[in-house]
């Protein structure tokens, strides 16, 4: 069920055809922004639709302005000589968390524009922004503004947005946000200008990605059809295309990944890469680019732009996990493939759902199998370098936008269920997505892949998951003082190279403790986020002598290197590398005798090499998960442009002392476990209990402190 | 959606001296147009224009009747030197560089990122260059099979090209790259202001960074940096280097290059970044999520 949106200025609205829209889009309006007279002095076009020159701007106080910055100014109205336009420009003073905004007016009509603005001595953070009157029934769009390479010889620079759809007889406010991204306060703007350009498109309501109403230059995003074009920078012309895609592909050919990934995924993205060649819209090239990014298929390597950055819709407050529905595979199969999925924990509007209940169904496919087809569109993807974890998809299906999560309500129509109250299972059900809509209020749960924490005081809140940077420590609930079982919950490793920092100080401290009173240890580490090599390095002083297990090289070193294809040569080329490229494992004053449990579930990067560095250093260490990690064994490069659009890839690869590359090879637990949907109804955490059990079994002895 | 709230700005008279930006010149290798409609002189590259606060000054605000444009105008490739498509420096052009990276293709000091940086048609190609305060290291890929011609470009404060320290440095595993020297083409910078260093170096199989350090006082652009396999002709211009001793200053400043370079070896993402908590700040807790954070506040560390 999908309609147009087309509302009155009194707000009350009709819905339109298809035949209608594809009537509206028709009009095409065609303009350039201003240009210079013979003096240098900067013209607005002559056919502009809003002009300001910054004499005496009128700004805008937006409703969702962050309270802190209410009141406050972040500008100066500026009179230089040689201001672009007039005689003033203005100057931020960068403030970066309190943009300023300045009101363009627009006439009634639905008409389409571009909006070019001029900056200098900084960079400018602009975006258009469209505010809708409530009452309308449209949703408020913002629009990115990158260079266009028009520059002058004094230092200005042109920003413009791609065409941008407004419905001025629904009178709304239209402005320019603007905040300094270089932070020093010297930031000039001028020459706000508006044109008409393009073709008009009303908003259109979408029933997930499978509606084709959004067409080929939207996507369905939250219930919406939200204009790619929006997003992204311009469409690169002709020769300077061409240029642009051999360049990115160069890059890739040269830099990218390390032995796995260079054979399995590199060939498909460079695929992708090459059918932006023949792009005739911004979002199709840029979005080609995207997709192309994502098909390299590593944990490390993403694209991000802002076309994820609107509205939300509905609210699905509940955290998915993969696991073996035990109790429901009579209503509905285990998939071949892959793993069941159940929900973990929840908060508020979460559909009802409880823990332990089952998601079976996305419109209608495995979850796991509808979340891995959106590699096509969502600039949100994530997946695991080793070709067989698919933690980061489940984690995603729910869980909020603002940690990566909401899969299911950005893009999903449907979802299938099983509920199972008190491990009674009950009928297959299908919720439409538009159903569900926010009526309680209260936290975010954060998706951590913990169904609960289990410290005898203390811990993260099981109201809201929040673990982030945080460290919990603390002894493990139902054992005994005798027992002396202690826990750690964290998800970051990011030691930064500061062996006192607040990472690595936590953690050496925890390793002295554990040393000194512990007899046995949980390390809970389910939503490893990675971070830096030394922390691992120093958690595994607690159960190893020293030794140096791998090779870490700063990405590739030739281009277009391919990690050692024998582990004869693996081997010649780990002995090769100097001391200081080595992971460097265990200290000599390490506890042979104290049993450490590691609970993985979603880890990657250094996240990965931790287990690394744990697995079978000693009898007494014995990793639990359901599956593999992410495999991210690398490090990575960032590319950042203008209007929100980046992307990073990994590069390089981890040879191991037996001369194996790790990309894309997860660790593999010692005991695999999964979360059992009969656990879960009677708020058991299985893995916790499999942990717990064996650090039990293998106490170290009483009166043995190191 | 939002109330209104329309606030007419008051006018904040401010002095000229504080907006002067210098002198401004551009590459030689991109379009340049005069202003529209004014017979200003169509040449293919510009020299040093007069200074714009100053034309400008002596011509009123409105420039009206001047002889002389006050400014000139040029266009960019938004992109940088992507001609240079097979450059292996990860981002010679700094295009894509931004404050907000974890880790980027050029490290400064011991940052894995610039810290200093310039926006402007002033930088020598496209819209972004670094700015040579503490060292920068470009972070590269070396050939196979073939040596590297190495060029890059910097617009000195004082005139001079003699005060910069350009090597190709090798790091990794098999030490067969001796730190290999970018002398300046000439001891002037160019009209533009711009000194050009180049050299090819030989062939390696250990991994290349680019260093380059300012020894004198002032700050430095630094644009439009390329590392590439040297053709026939320019392996043959390969010149002896190791002879070549550099002064004790210059090899303390290598040796802390190759420390940052050591630093970062391997991942490390999640560090922690005052804007992004922020953000993260204000999108928990009650109350319903209006907006998807930026893609930055999804990192690895926000999961």
């Amino acid at each position: 069920m999908s309609r147009t949106i087309r509302r009155t200025a009194s707000g009350r609205g009709s819905a339109l055809g298809l035949g209608l829209l594809g009537a509206a889009l028709a009009l095409t309006a065609t303009a350039r922004a201003g240009d210079f007279d013979e003096s240098g002095r900067y013209l607005p076009a002559s056919g502009a639709i809003a002009f300001e020159d910054f004499a005496a701007p009128t700004t805008f106080v937006p409703e969702d302005l962050d309270p802190a910055c209410v009141g406050q100014v972040h500008y100066v109205v500026q009179a230089t000589a040689d201001a672009l336009s007039g005689a003033e420009v203005i100057v931020l003073d960068g403030a970066r968390d309190c943009p300023a905004s300045f009101a363009l007016e627009v006439p009634a009509g639905d008409r389409s524009y571009q909006a070019t603005v001029w900056l200098r001595h900084g960079v400018l953070n602009g975006e258009i922004v469209v505010d809708y009157p409530e009452d309308s029934g449209l949703q408020d769009i913002s629009v990115r503004m990158a260079p266009t390479g028009r520059a002058t010889s004094d230092g200005w620079v042109e920003l413009s947005t791609n065409s941008l759809s407004v419905e001025g007889d629904l009178d709304p406010d239209v402005y320019l946000r603007a905040s300094d991204a270089s932070d020093d306060g010297r930031l000039e703007v001028d020459a706000l200008e508006l044109v008409e350009e393009g073709s008009f498109s009303l908003q259109s309501t979408c029933d997930g990605l499978s509606d084709p109403i959004c067409g080929s230059e939207a996507v369905c995003i939250y219930g919406m059809c939200r204009e790619g074009r929006y997003a992204v920078p311009p469409l690169p012309e002709g020769e300077l295309r061409e240029q642009m895609v051999e360049s990115i592909r160069a890059r890739l050919e040269m830099f990218f990944g390390g032995r796995k990934t260079r054979l399995e995924d590199l060939p498909r993205a460079l695929e992708e890469l090459d059918r932006t060649l023949d792009a005739t819209t911004p979002w199709q090239f840029w979005n080609g680019f995207g997709t192309a990014i994502r098909r390299l298929h590593d944990w490390h390597t993403s694209a991000s732009s802002s076309v994820l950055a609107v509205p939300l819709r509905g609210r699905l407050n509940a955290c998915f996990i993969e696991g073996d529905a035990d109790l429901s595979h009579g209503l509905f199969p285990r998939d071949t493939r892959y793993a069941d999925i159940l929900v973990s924990h929840v908060g508020p509007d979460a559909a009802g759902l409880s823990s332990g209940d089952r998601l079976v169904a996305v419109d209608g496919q495995h979850p796991i199998a509808w979340a891995r087809q959106l590699v096509e569109i969502d600039w949100g993807y994530r997946v695991a370098t080793d070709a067989d974890s698919f933690a980061d998809f489940a984690e995603a299906l729910g869980g909020p936008p603002w940690a990566g999560g909401s899969l299911i309500l950005k893009y999903a129509s449907s979802i299938t269920v099983v509920r199972c109250p008190g491990g009674d299972c009950e009928p297959v059900e299908t919720i439409a997505v538009a159903d569900l809509a926010p009526t309680q209020g209260g936290a975010d749960v954060a998706c951590d892949n913990r169904p609960s924490y289990h410290f005898e005081e203390g811990g993260p809140d099981p109201a809201t998951h929040y673990v982030f940077e945080d460290i919990f420590r603390g002894r493990i609930a139902g054992t005994s003082q005798d027992e002396a079982v202690f826990g750690m919950v964290w998800d970051t490793l990011y030691g930064g190279g500061d062996p006192n920092g607040q990472v690595n100080g936590a953690l050496r401290e925890a390793v002295d403790e554990w040393k000194a009173g512990a007899r046995g240890v949980i390390l809970d580490h389910r939503a490893g986020n990675g971070g830096t090599i030394d922390a691992p390095e120093y958690l595994t002083q607690l159960v190893r002598d020293q030794r140096d297990i791998a090779v870490l090289p700063s990405g590739i070193a030739t281009a277009g290197s391919s990690a050692p294809a024998t582990a004869e040569e693996g081997i010649e080329l780990y002995s090769s590398y100097p001391t200081s490229a080595r992971f460097r494992v265990g200290a000599s004053g390490h506890d042979p005798e104290l049993p450490v449990a590691v609970i993985l579930h979603r880890d990657g990067s250094a996240s990965d090499y931790f287990p690394f560095g744990m697995k079978g250093a000693s009898p007494n260490v014995r990793l639990f998960a359901p599956h593999s990690t992410a495999g991210a064994f690398s490090t990575f490069i960032q590319f950042n442009y203008w209007g929100g659009l980046r992307f990073q890839f990994a590069s390089g690869e981890t040879i191991t002392d037996e001369g194996e590359p790790l990309i894309g090879q997860g660790v593999l637990p010692d005991e695999i476990v999964e979360q059992k949907q009969s656990d879960l109804v009677q708020g058991k955490d299985s893995l916790h209990e499999a942990a717990l059990a064996w650090v039990r079994e293998n106490l170290k002895p009483a009166g043995d402190p190191r | 959606m939002s109330s209104r709230s329309l606030v007419n700005a008051g006018l904040v008279a401010v002095s000229l001296s504080s907006l002067s930006f210098g002198v401004i010149a551009c590459g030689d290798e991109e379009q340049v147009a005069p202003a529209s409609g004014g017979g200003a002189p169509s040449s293919a590259s510009v020299g040093p224009t007069s200074s714009a606060a100053s034309t400008s000054t002596s011509s009123g605000a409105g420039g009206e009747g001047a002889g002389t444009p006050i400014r000139t105008i040029l266009q960019r490739d938004p992109f940088g030197n992507v001609a240079e498509t097979q450059n292996l420096l990860w981002d010679g052009d700094f295009e894509w560089e931004s404050a907000f990276a974890d880790q980027y293709g050029w490290f400064q000091g011991q940052s894995a990122n610039l810290t200093l940086r310039h926006l402007g048609p002033d930088c020598r190609s496209g819209l972004k260059c670094a700015v040579l305060g503490p060292d920068i290291i470009g972070l590269a890929v070396s050939s196979a099979d073939r040596g590297l011609y190495v060029s890059a470009w910097i617009r000195p404060s004082d005139g001079s090209c003699e005060g910069f320290r350009l090597f190709l440095l090798s790091e990794g595993i098999y030490s067969d790259g001796i730190d290999f020297p970018i002398p300046a083409a000439a001891a002037a910078p160019d009209d533009a202001g711009w000194c050009h260093f180049e050299a090819t170096a030989p062939q390696r199989d250990d991994k290349s960074y680019l260093f380059i350090s300012s020894t004198v006082d002032g700050e430095a652009l630094v644009d439009d940096a390329v590392v590439r396999e040297a053709t026939d002709g320019e392996e043959q211009r390969v010149e002896p280097r190791g002879a070549w001793v550099p002064s004790a200053d210059v090899i303390e400043r290598v040796d802390a290059a190759r420390q940052t370079i050591r630093r970062w070896r391997g991942p490390h993402e999640g560090a922690p970044h005052p804007g992004r908590d922020a953000m993260q700040r204000a999108s928990r807790g009650d109350g319903r999520v209006l907006y998807e954070a930026s893609p930055r506040t999804m990192a690895r560390g926000a999961r």
